[in-house]
């Protein structure tokens, strides 16, 4: 059989399949099983480092939250917990139609995935467009800032600002993250579009997807860690 | 392993229970707390909206990233990560929650709530001066320029911020006739729309026991440990907290009487 | 991609343009350049770390140099009033002096400078890489049989970040230096350099080359479990790849967590965020632990490879079975747990006293996977035909200077006298014992071994042995006085000292220069062997590991000419090697019967 490069879809020889049918994985591994479990251990490798990079927050916030309690409880009370609520469905949603995304490519429904590919998207963005518009705003209005810029007169402990530098940086890591992952998803959707991906070969869609289901589980604790503490 | 749509939704569903049910507990704790006049201990709040992350975290880990049906090596790269993290979290807290002996030397360094000598965006923290000491200075300075030179209206957060100040002034046994020029124009025209109804919906919201005077830093830490039954459980008046060796250095409360000084 | 397809050519119709070594350069220098930048081939890009991070290590070793000039002599400042009333100010031993200034503060600042930028250069940019990213790349893959690491674009793309990190580094060093230490201890990092430029530049450069030390670790993982040839199950693996399997997990649990650390860092430089600022609430100790979950887990990244290195020596140059060999495995894995609970005896004096309890006793589990290595390795030399060779030299060296090593880590460890031994050059003399008298001696006697595989050429062993000697008593003439004076209460980090203490710095520094005499003397010999060395065979020393029985000197593109089936262990000399008849002699293993390797 005539050898079709790894990365180069659509340009074999094989005429009339669509590209995921004629994928032929890389020469190093035994078979495109052995390549797709092999991608998929380093993508979990890859999310047990993030993990652990956030882990750097959740220590911040524990340790911090031992030592000055008070600081901690008004700066969330002046967090609006319904917007967290919302942002939290939005994610959950997004999730779900990543993983039913990944679904579609399994079981070669290419409409289902476009369709579940730029759902994903236009909920991260409507995230971020809420976390901008009535989260980020307001408060940088306020002058609910982290550290030196704080400027928020109506403190009830001096540690606020060491609150809001976990609130901001907390949630602005996340938030990149998030910006990554709608990249990401841009990227699959144009190779969605090309055909690249059916049941045969399906490794970027469930990387992705990975990686969008660990931000979101971030989400799952930063919500109630930050909003819901009384 | 192709996961049924049918078995995604469901998982859905339960997400979506699982999220209102931590807002249900917060909210429940909060009311409990209120009804009953008892103090729920901080671990309480902390361990509940867990172990819920928790349950949830399985199931998207389970199902959605379909875990149950992979090369057990990857749950096991979790599992390890999960470890670490409790490592790195735990002695961390060991440690910062047993540092009483050293305290006393840290805290001559401390002003509450930074000590100032930065120059940041706004303008420069002077040295002596935290930076939350610093945010009600500028907003008074704000409150004067809107109030007083445009004849402007206050945003909401700065009606409750004079509120609370003339407060502060009073509890420092200061006279009206001490106060700044826009505290006295603040208490001409607080009874008129629309400030009443502002200072009218802010108490009733932040009523329950936040005294005005912002003086919740004396419910700051202790710092005897993790054993400690007081541990971010204090209630929210802040009384009756038995003072442990860290507490008897503790500078003057920061809220009420330098926001006089600085003016 | 070509390359991937054309090994589909390769591998499956036999083309004689794929037998040809991996080092063979294109048509022209510039199509040669393109193919090495562009390469995803395991070898190049082990050969290309090489490459850099022996220039860094030359970088970090004039630091050193430099370090050690200074402390040539005591500072002095004499006064003397003279007869018109003026006082004249003379210093004296002090080498650095900063123009314009006859400052003593400003010189001592260019040497806080000097030594952190030799700590960071050889942390971060050495040591860490060194052999996984080298040695590791190149041999791994062989060592399993496979014809290349799991992502092998991943792998270029880890050596560009390196580039990119060191870029920074060496920018950082070029607009004038950060004097923080490697540690980047808060508030030293925090405080000093109003304009930021400098630590800024330096806490990215630590921060970029964590990326690329997670991915090399990554893949490696990966690679060790997709990639093994037909027949090698997990205890038919040499201990090397245990080593770097254990080395590669540390990597990728630990980097994160320096990751958000410097982020934090950044944040509190330029936001004051006041995570690390007790003004603010903060605690700079949290920085410490922040940092030293790091940092002490790479320690084990710094000397678990050299371990790995050390099994393969010992097991080759005395050509009998590792003693032990799972003992030895699970020890890596061991070493590698170990290094997540143990951080905190790097803070006794600074973190409370019951987390330095704690930690202290955890810190003397790690002596037990150590000694277990030690142990096996010294059972494994008995009985065995040893062949004085320079890396046998080294393995040899390398339990000499390890078990100093280590054995001063259990005083260390012990919290009451880490209390009287904390900053002084007590440690110092204890972490280059592991650090270079380990992982260091270890690489270059691994460089030596696999040198012949690598580049097709013999070393000259008579140089190789005198550079050995050099090197061996030019470290010992370095650090052993360092341990007397730490004892007697120097500190580390200053640039000048009592009179008291002017023999052991001198003894010190003329063991520098004995130590920049021997890697000299290893450098032209390897130049030398590249420009004219005999051919080297495909199997020096008699090896049993696969990059030895079944890869060319030079190994082809492709690595092996046919897919190899794994028939005997790594180690079994017994069964499948001729005895050896003399001394020196390193029989081949007697070729196996005809159709055992399959197509």
């Amino acid at each position: 059989m005539a050898s079709i490069p790894a990365d180069k879809h659509g340009t074999g020889s094989v005429e009339n399949l669509p590209p995921h049918e004629t994928y032929r994985h890389a020469e190093h591994f035994r078979n495109a099983a052995d390549e797709f479990d092999a991608a998929k251990m380093g993508v979990w490798l890859f999310l047990a480092t993030e993990v652990l990079l956030f882990s750097g927050l959740f220590v911040f916030y524990g340790v911090m939250r031992m030592l000055h309690p008070e600081a901690f409880i008004h700066g969330s009370s002046l967090l609006d917990w319904r917007w967290g609520l919302f942002n939290t469905i939005v994610l959950l949603l997004s999730s779900f139609t990543v993983a039913d995304a990944v679904r579609c490519a399994q079981s070669g429904d290419q409409k289902g995935l476009k369709r579940n590919i730029v759902l994903t998207f236009i909920l991260g963005t409507a995230f971020l467009l809420i976390k901008f518009i009535f989260e980020y705003a307001p408060k940088y209005a306020e002058g609910k800032l982290p550290g030196a810029f704080f400027s928020y007169p109506n403190w009830e402990s001096p540690y606020e600002p060491l609150w809001w530098g976990l609130y901001w940086g907390a949630t602005g890591i996340h938030a990149s993250h998030v910006v990554v992952g709608m990249g990401l998803f841009i990227w699959l959707y144009i190779r969605a579009k090309k055909g690249h991906f059916g049941p045969k070969h399906y490794t970027a869609v469930e990387g992705v997807g990975l990686y969008w289901h660990i931000v979101d589980i971030v989400w799952i604790f930063l919500f109630p860690m930050l909003y819901l503490i009384h | 392993m192709i996961v049924p749509r049918r078995l995604l939704l469901t998982v859905l569903g339960i997400l979506m229970f699982f999220t209102l049910v931590t807002v249900g507990a917060a909210q429940l704790e909060q009311a409990i707390a209120h009804q009953f006049d008892i103090v729920i201990p901080q671990w309480v709040n902390v361990a509940v909206a867990l172990s819920i992350a928790a349950v949830k975290t399985l199931f998207v880990m389970a199902i959605f990233m379909q875990l149950r049906w992979d090369n057990p090596f990857n749950s096991l790269i979790m599992v390890f990560t999960v470890f670490t993290l409790c490592f790195f979290l735990g002695f961390i807290m060991i440690d910062l929650g047993n540092r009483d002996s050293i305290y006393p030397y840290k805290s001559k360094y401390i002003v509450e709530g930074g000590s100032g000598n930065i120059t940041v965006a706004g303008g420069s923290v002077p040295a002596g001066t935290s930076i939350a000491m610093q945010a009600r200075i500028w907003a008074m300075e704000k409150a004067d320029n809107i109030l007083i030179k445009e004849k402007g209206t206050l945003p909401k957060y700065l009606v409750i911020f004079c509120s609370q100040e003339i407060e502060r002034q009073l509890a420092a046994k200061k006279t009206e006739a001490e106060f700044p020029p826009v505290l006295k124009e603040f208490m001409k025209v607080r009874n008129q729309a629309p400030y009443a109804e502002i200072l009218a919906a802010a108490s009733h919201g932040h009523g329950k026991g936040h005294s005005a005077g912002g003086n919740t830093a004396n419910r700051s830490r202790s710092r005897t440990g993790l054993t400690d039954p007081e541990l971010g459980g204090k209630p929210a008046d802040g009384h009756g907290h038995s003072g442990s060796a860290g507490q008897a250095e503790k500078p003057a409360t920061a809220g009420e009487p330098k926001a006089g000084e600085h003016k | 991609m070509a390359s991937i397809t054309d090994t589909k050519v390769g591998s499956h119709g036999h083309d004689h343009h794929h037998d040809e070594s991996f080092l063979t350069p294109k048509s022209t220098m510039w199509a040669t350049i393109i193919d090495w930048a562009t390469t995803v081939d395991h070898k190049k890009i082990g050969l290309m770390y090489l490459v850099t991070i022996l220039f860094m290590f030359l970088l970090g070793g004039l630091a050193a140099l430099a370090v050690r000039l200074e402390l040539l002599e005591p500072t002095r400042t004499v006064q003397t009033m003279l007869a018109d009333g003026s006082v004249k100010t003379v210093i004296e031993g002090q080498l650095f002096t900063v123009a314009g200034a006859a400052n003593v503060a400003d010189s001592n600042n260019l040497y806080n400078k000097i030594f952190t930028l030799h700590g960071l250069i050889m942390v971060f940019l050495v040591i860490v890489p060194s052999v996984p990213a080298s040695l590791g790349n190149f041999f791994i893959p062989l060592m399993l049989g496979a014809k290349d690491v799991a992502f092998p674009r991943l792998n270029l793309a880890s050596w560009y970040i390196y580039l990119i990190g060191s870029f920074f580094a060496i920018a950082s060093a070029l607009v004038g230096g950060v004097d923080t230490g490697w540690t980047f201890y808060t508030p030293y990092s925090t405080m000093t350099d109003e304009g930021h430029w400098k630590v800024v530049f330096m806490i990215l450069s630590a921060f970029i080359l964590g990326f690329s030390s997670i991915l090399t670790g990554l893949n490696f993982i990966v690679t060790v479990h997709k990639l093994r040839a037909p027949g090698m199950g997990w205890f038919d693996m040499p201990l090397f790849i245990w080593g770097m399997y254990g080395t590669s997990l540390i990597q990728v649990l630990a980097t994160p967590v320096i990751g958000i650390t410097l982020l934090l860092l950044v944040f509190e430089r330029l936001f004051h965020i006041g995570i690390f600022d007790p003004r603010m609430g903060g605690d700079p100790v949290l920085f410490q632990h922040f940092f030293w979950f790091y940092s002490h887990p790479v320690v084990y990244v710094m000397i678990l490879p050299g371990m790995a290195i050390m099994s393969e020596l010992i097991a080759v140059f005395c050509r009998k079975k590792v003693f032990g060999y799972r003992a030895v495995a699970f020890s890596s894995l061991a070493i590698a747990a170990i290094a997540f609970v143990v951080w905190g005896h790097h803070m006794f004096t600074a973190q409370g006293e019951v987390a330095s309890a704690i930690f202290s006793a955890l810190t003397f589990l790690v002596a037990l996977p150590s000694a277990v290595k030690v142990f096996n390795w010294i059972a494994t030399l008995y009985k065995g035909s040893i062949s004085l060779k320079t890396p046998m030299w080294y393995a040899l060296g390398f339990l000499f200077l390890f078990s100093i090593g280590g054995l001063t880590g259990l005083f260390l460890g012990t919290l009451s006298v880490d209390l009287h031994l904390h900053d002084t050059y007590f440690v110092v003399a204890h972490f280059h014992y592991v650090m270079m008298g380990g992982t260091i001696i270890a690489f270059v006697g691994g460089l030596h071994m696999w040198w012949p595989k690598m580049f097709g050429k013999m070393y000259n062993e008579f140089w190789g042995q005198i550079g050995f000697w050099l090197v061996f008593l030019g470290f010992n003439l370095t650090f052993f006085p360092q341990f007397i004076m730490g004892v007697h209460g120097m500190p580390r980090r200053y640039a000048s000292y009592v009179d008291e203490f002017t023999i052991y710095h001198q003894l010190s520094t003329y063991g520098s220069w004995m130590l920049l005499a021997g890697f000299l003397v290893h450098l032209f010999n390897f130049i030398y062997s590249l420009a004219a060395g005999p051919k080297a065979p495909p199997n020096p020393w008699g090896g049993l590991s696969l990059e030895w029985t079944d890869a060319d000197s030079p190994p082809t593109t492709h690595n092996f000419s046919h897919d190899p089936i794994v028939t005997h262990g790594p180690y079994d000399f017994d069964d499948v090697v001729p005895p050896q008849t003399k001394p020196g002699e390193f029989p081949l293993p007697a070729p196996l019967p005809a159709g055992a390797r399959a197509h």
